[in-house]
């Protein structure tokens, strides 16, 4: 047997319609690279990339799901061993923001209840083109209790940030990751002023 | 479930009261009754634990009717994709049956240890496999030597009834790295094969489907590390398929006119790129020590044979082709092109602009006058200056 090269397994999920630039997202993370060449996914996709937080070696497995409706079946199906999932959608596009809602139905149908989730807004470098504001991202992010970012796969905005902040929630969640008591102290203190300092850093 | 039903047919004629909702005991008005009932349904807030399984039930209806669509409306003028067969294989469905048939028919008796081993690592046929099979393995393979591998896979017929044989084939040929402890390697390796060989696997699924008739094939050379980058791959992909070509043809014991243009093909991408990488080898290491320096002489001088402008060599070659009774031009021209177009000969030619100026020159006939004394006897059918005899000097 190899010996264990990290402490904790996390396996992360990316959701949202086809095109938003989930696989691109996942690229930029993982390897630090970008290609504007639209190469569709085919039913699902896969990466690891080992990171350090709070001095633990985490190894995230990233699934990247195909967004067109008809691999739905398959990428379904992947849902349920998620620990966190990324909701993306493309900020240039407002069908891929309503689809949003559909997707959170999906992850509440097939996901774990406690799967920590997050929604992106892709490709907001793209300002000229924008055509969903970043409050109406915000918005439904709080209405559903759930973290947001606007990122870009192209520009590298936030996806490092993206991907930490995540993998903080759920080694926040895990079993020694922390005393329960300090979790509630950094949700209430560190969080919320570390986001808006995102989406400022973002866009603007 | 019963109970649930007829929860759901009460709770249905509460809230949708101005649908018609004929309450009848048949199964197929209940259907229908339903289908009707949808919006009403999907909407209320206070359904919502109803609504999940429901809704889902009609959202998988409708993405079947999707799907079904899809495949319907693929190349209608096709007649390959008007095929059942073909249909049923475009269907998400299918085709993860169709894996896990493949697997269980095919991969868990050839190879029952790998079979296992995928099982242990819980990793389904249809994580990787619906990409190779939807894109006929156009990922999996350098873009180079898809036309290769798409050449035997349509061999024999539109229904390509060796696919499964290439995918057990891919499979036996990574199993190396697919034995790996790690999940997450063997995935990786699954998902982005590396080093894979299409010469071998087309000659390993030959094998697998008439292993009477094809001997099996020795395995590979070593898969390329992952640093090397695709690009080296690429470079070298024809030399390798003229390599894989001398081991099948080897198998059956008869050399044929396709293998000899192979071998044709090999030499000229050698004799493209060797002298360039031979001499930059050279440039970089002046002063080897002993050890270094005799076998790159040797590599050397091997480059240099190479540039000899006497291409002989391959004319000897055609020539042979030519007494089998084939067509000399064409198998030896048609083969040659696409190594004197790649990437390794523009190299070569920018390395050296001799090379460029030497091969005009071979290609150029040496003129030889005739005197009239040479011409005087009329049984020569060498050609002369006066064909027609009309001077009477």
């Amino acid at each position: 047997m190899a010996k264990k090269t990290y402490d904790l397994l996390f396996k992360l999920l990316l959701i949202g319609d086809s095109g938003v630039g989930k696989t691109c997202i996942l690229f930029r993370f993982s390897d630090n690279h970008f290609t504007t060449t639209f190469i569709s996914t085919i039913g699902i996709d896969f990466k690891i990339k080992t990171v350090e937080l709070r001095g633990k070696k985490i190894k995230l497995q990233i699934w990247d799901t195909a967004g067109q409706e008809r691999f739905h079946t398959i990428t379904t199906s992947y849902y349920r061993g998620a620990m966190g999932i990324m909701l993306v959608y493309d900020i240039t596009n407002e069908k891929t923001f309503d689809d949003i809602v559909k997707w959170l139905r999906n992850i509440d149908e097939h996901a774990n209840e406690d799967v920590e989730k997050m929604i992106l807004g892709n490709k907001c470098d793209m300002e000229e083109k924008r055509a969903v504001s970043r409050e109406r991202g915000e918005a439904i992010a709080r209405e559903h209790g759930i973290r947001f970012m606007e990122t870009s796969a192209k520009a590298n905005v936030n996806i490092e940030r993206a991907f930490n902040e995540l993998a903080e929630a759920i080694l926040d969640k895990t079993a020694g990751g922390r005393e329960p008591d300090a979790d509630h102290a950094r949700i209430a203190v560190e969080r919320r002023p570390s986001r808006a300092q995102h989406q400022r850093a973002c866009c603007t | 479930m019963e109970f649930t039903l007829l929860k759901t047919i009460n709770l249905i004629s509460k809230t949708s009261s101005t649908k018609k909702l004929s309450m009848g005991n048949n199964v197929g008005g209940f259907t229908r009754t339903l289908e009707i009932s949808y919006q009403a349904l999907v909407s209320p807030n206070h359904l919502h634990v109803l609504q999940s399984a429901w809704n889902q039930h009609f959202c998988d209806n409708e993405l079947k009717a999707l799907i079904l669509q899809d495949v319907v409306r693929t190349f209608p003028d096709e007649t390959y994709f008007r095929d059942s067969n073909v249909q049923d294989l475009m269907n998400p469905n299918e085709v993860i049956k169709y894996l896990e048939k493949v697997k269980e028919e095919h991969l868990v008796p050839l190879d029952p240890e790998l079979a296992t081993h995928l099982n242990n690592c819980n990793i389904s046929m249809e994580l990787f496999g619906i990409r190779w099979l939807r894109l006929l393995f156009g990922r999996e393979f350098p873009r180079t030597e898809i036309p290769h591998l798409w050449s035997y896979l349509f061999s024999e017929g539109p229904l390509l009834p060796n696919i499964h044989y290439v995918i057990i084939a891919m499979l036996i040929s990574m199993k190396k790295s697919l034995l790996d402890p790690d999940p997450g390697t063997v995935l990786s390796a699954l998902m982005r094969p590396v080093g894979l060989n299409v010469g071998h696997v087309i000659a390993f699924s030959l094998h697998l489907a008439r292993p009477l008739v094809y001997a099996r094939p020795s395995t590979p050379p070593p898969p390329l590390s992952q640093t090397q980058s695709r690009n080296y791959l690429r470079d070298w992909s024809l030399e390798e398929r003229g390599v894989a070509g001398q081991s099948t043809s080897s198998d059956e014991g008869v050399a044929e006119g396709a293998d000899v243009a192979r071998e044709l093909a090999t030499l000229a991408l050698l004799r493209a790129q060797l002298p360039a990488a031979a001499a930059a080898l050279a440039q970089v290491l002046p002063k080897s020590p002993p050890h270094i320096a005799q076998p790159l002489q040797k590599i050397l001088q091997l480059s240099a044979l190479l540039q000899c402008r006497n291409h002989a060599l391959v004319d000897v070659e055609t020539a042979l082709e030519a007494d089998e009774g084939q067509a000399p031009e064409k198998t030896g021209k048609r083969q040659l092109v696409p190594v004197i177009v790649s990437t390794g000969s523009r190299v070569a030619h920018a390395a050296k602009p001799g090379v460029k100026s030497l091969k005009k020159q071979v290609k150029e006939v040496p003129l030889k006058l005739f005197h009239q004394i040479e011409c005087d006897s009329n049984v020569s059918d060498l050609p002369c200056l006066d064909p027609l005899r009309l001077r009477t000097e």
